[in-house]
């Protein structure tokens, strides 16, 4: 294993990157190429890490690994709880796969606010990687939804014609779902007394409950993946897009729902049983 | 943590992931602009990923997993390759273009490794996981199965459609014979991505390997909550092999014990659904013994696939 956070170095370098753009100084020409390769070899950097994550990690072990906790807001309960499991590893190897290429996509064709379009696309994988990592639920749900700010800046200001239209239509849709995922967390969190996610999951639900709670986390869910009959937003929210905000869009943003929501809805019994089905006596 | 609430629902999910898949299929075939088909298309293989999510066997929700990964590769290098014609056209009008295969052959090569990956060709990292997707889904529901698959050839249908009328066809407009093919910079970006979409489809072990331990401890785990005899503790199972020959009585007993925790469940919505759309369809295709009887529970699925 690795004895570094590498799981929260890889959500806070693209950060990094943001701060030293942010320090590019010199004429408008100058500054934006500046702005390109910097946004670029930070990109790259953080794929790095992504390899490196990929193989460290353990293929044989079913739980998280690469865990890191920390206390929070400790009055609480809140930690900070990141690691990753076989699933949502190769989403974060996706996130960091997708957006070099995705800058390299928008070298020429993006010739407006150059700065502030790659700040935007480092935020956003910044995000996207912790949504991936996080194992709290309040850390969890800011990453999800501060996914959606740097996405709705870059479909309503780099966008098409009706740019504008379509981002509030992905904005709003998504946070409509969302907030009904932001209620069952809170129910969650005052049923079990914790945010903490494995714990979350191993914990039973009252069957009056769960019906309410499914429903609850599956609109979330509908909304994101996206299922019919709410997938209007995805076509208007695609063809407005920048290439890259679509290749963002398409190839990470709807797989947040995807990858968390089995490991929510589906259920994890008392601890003894799980231990007397890993021995496999009854298969 | 809410297993009952899944089994419950899942009916339902099938049936709206039937819907997707289908009914944008369908919608797909008749845009035409490149990238809100595209986006169209997204939708209908997103079906296939709920439908392999909520089968909750291990094929499904690994089939599921990887078709998100594979889509993830596949639509994004679709949205570039757009994004490359748009840049010189500025259009996305599918008219517009047509028989760019004479002046942009590398591009219309790549282009066709992702479209096939989009289809679902063997040998593509799509045709991995709406695979693995549909055993998941036929183990749970044949019809649900049947329907999802004929899915599938619709989205050969729109795709080689879109790759058709771009790519082939007779050279109408001059602005866009005279495009130049793929630069450096375009080649970089569309290359790995076809690399990986042949590589997981070819080697799709080094992704399922990773998964499938954390996929099976899921589903274990969802059996565990839904089945009163796999919620047998080790304690208890060795309780009962102690006092072992008297025969069965004790572990049906334990059964019945454990049956007991679980609440029996009422018919689900999403199941009467599907149960009204097969029971209206013609007699010589589905024929009276195997119909769904009327709201009862689950529809018992391990008989259907003896059969």
């Amino acid at each position: 294993m690795i004895d570094f956070p590498i799981l929260s170095i890889m959500t806070f370098l693209p950060l990094a990157g943001v701060l030293i753009i942010l320090m590019i100084r010199g004429d408008k020409d100058v500054v934006a190429q500046n702005t390109r390769h910097m946004a670029l070899y930070t990109s790259l950097f953080t794929f790095a890490f992504g390899v490196f994550l990929f193989t460290r990690f353990d293929p044989a072990v079913a739980g998280f690994q690469f865990i890191e906790k920390s206390n929070w807001l400790k009055a609480y309960g809140l930690s900070y709880h990141m690691g990753v499991d076989g699933i949502s590893l190769f989403f974060i190897l996706l996130s960091v796969f997708l957006t070099p290429l995705c800058i390299l996509a928008s070298w020429d064709s993006v010739k407006t606010r150059v700065k502030e379009y790659m700040i935007a696309f480092l935020v956003l994988e910044s995000f996207m990687i912790g949504t991936f990592c996080a194992l709290d639920s309040v850390l969890f749900y800011v990453f999800f939804e501060a996914v959606l700010i740097p996405m709705f800046l870059i479909i309503g200001i780099w966008g098409g014609k009706r740019r504008v239209y379509s981002a509030y239509k992905f904005f709003l849709y998504t946070l409509l779902g969302s907030v009904l995922m932001l209620l069952a967390l809170l129910a969650l969190y005052f049923h079990a007394g914790t945010t903490d996610l494995p714990t979350l999951m191993a914990s039973p639900v009252a069957r009056e409950l769960q019906f309410v709670l499914w429903l609850a986390f599956f609109a979330s869910f509908a909304v994101k993946m996206p299922m019919w009959p709410v997938h209007t937003w995805l076509p208007d929210a695609h063809v407005e897009a920048p290439t890259a905000g679509s290749v963002i869009l398409a190839g990470v943003l709807l797989k947040m729902g995807g990858v968390w929501f089995p490991a929510v809805l589906h259920p994890h019994a008392a601890g003894s049983y799980g231990i007397f089905c890993a021995a496999g006596v009854w298969s | 943590m809410l297993p009952e609430a899944t089994e419950y629902f899942a009916p339902l999910v099938f049936g709206l992931s039937i819907i997707a898949i289908i009914y944008t299929s369908l919608v797909a075939l008749v845009q035409e602009d490149m990238k809100k088909l595209i986006a169209y298309s997204s939708v209908a293989h997103m079906g296939f990923v709920t439908l392999g999510l909520f089968t909750m066997t291990q094929q499904g929700v690994e089939g599921a997993v990887f078709q998100m990964i594979s889509h993830g590769v596949i639509s994004a290098a679709l949205f570039l390759c757009v994004g490359v014609v748009y840049d010189r056209l500025h259009t996305r009008d599918i008219g517009r273009y047509g028989g760019i295969v004479k002046n942009m052959p590398r591009y219309a090569t790549l282009f066709m490794i992702f479209m096939l990956g989009s289809v679902g060709l063997p040998g593509t990292s799509g045709f991995v996981g709406e695979f693995l997707s549909l055993l998941g889904a036929f183990q749970v529901d044949t019809v649900v199965a049947t329907f999802a698959a004929t899915g599938m050839v619709l989205g050969a249908a729109y795709m080689l459609l879109l790759y058709r009328r771009v790519v082939f066809g007779p050279q109408d407009n001059d602005e866009a014979a005279t495009m130049p093919d793929l630069n450096w910079r375009e080649y970089g970006i569309l290359l790995p991505l076809a690399a990986l979409t042949i590589w997981l489809g070819i080697f799709p072990g080094v992704v399922l390997d990773r998964i499938s331990p954390s996929v099976e401890a899921l589903v274990t785990r969802y059996e565990v909550a839904l089945d009163p005899e796999k919620r047998i503790t080790i304690e208890e199972k060795t309780v009962l092999e102690e006092v072992e020959e008297d025969a069965q009585t004790p572990h049906e007993l334990l059964i019945e014990e454990k049956a007991s925790e679980i609440k029996p469940l009422p018919a689900s919505p999403g199941k009467a659904i599907i149960d009204n759309i097969i029971n209206i369809l013609p007699e010589k295709l589905v024929p009276q013994e195997s119909r769904p009887a009327k709201l009862e529970g689950k529809a018992p699925a391990a008989e259907g696939q003896e059969e």
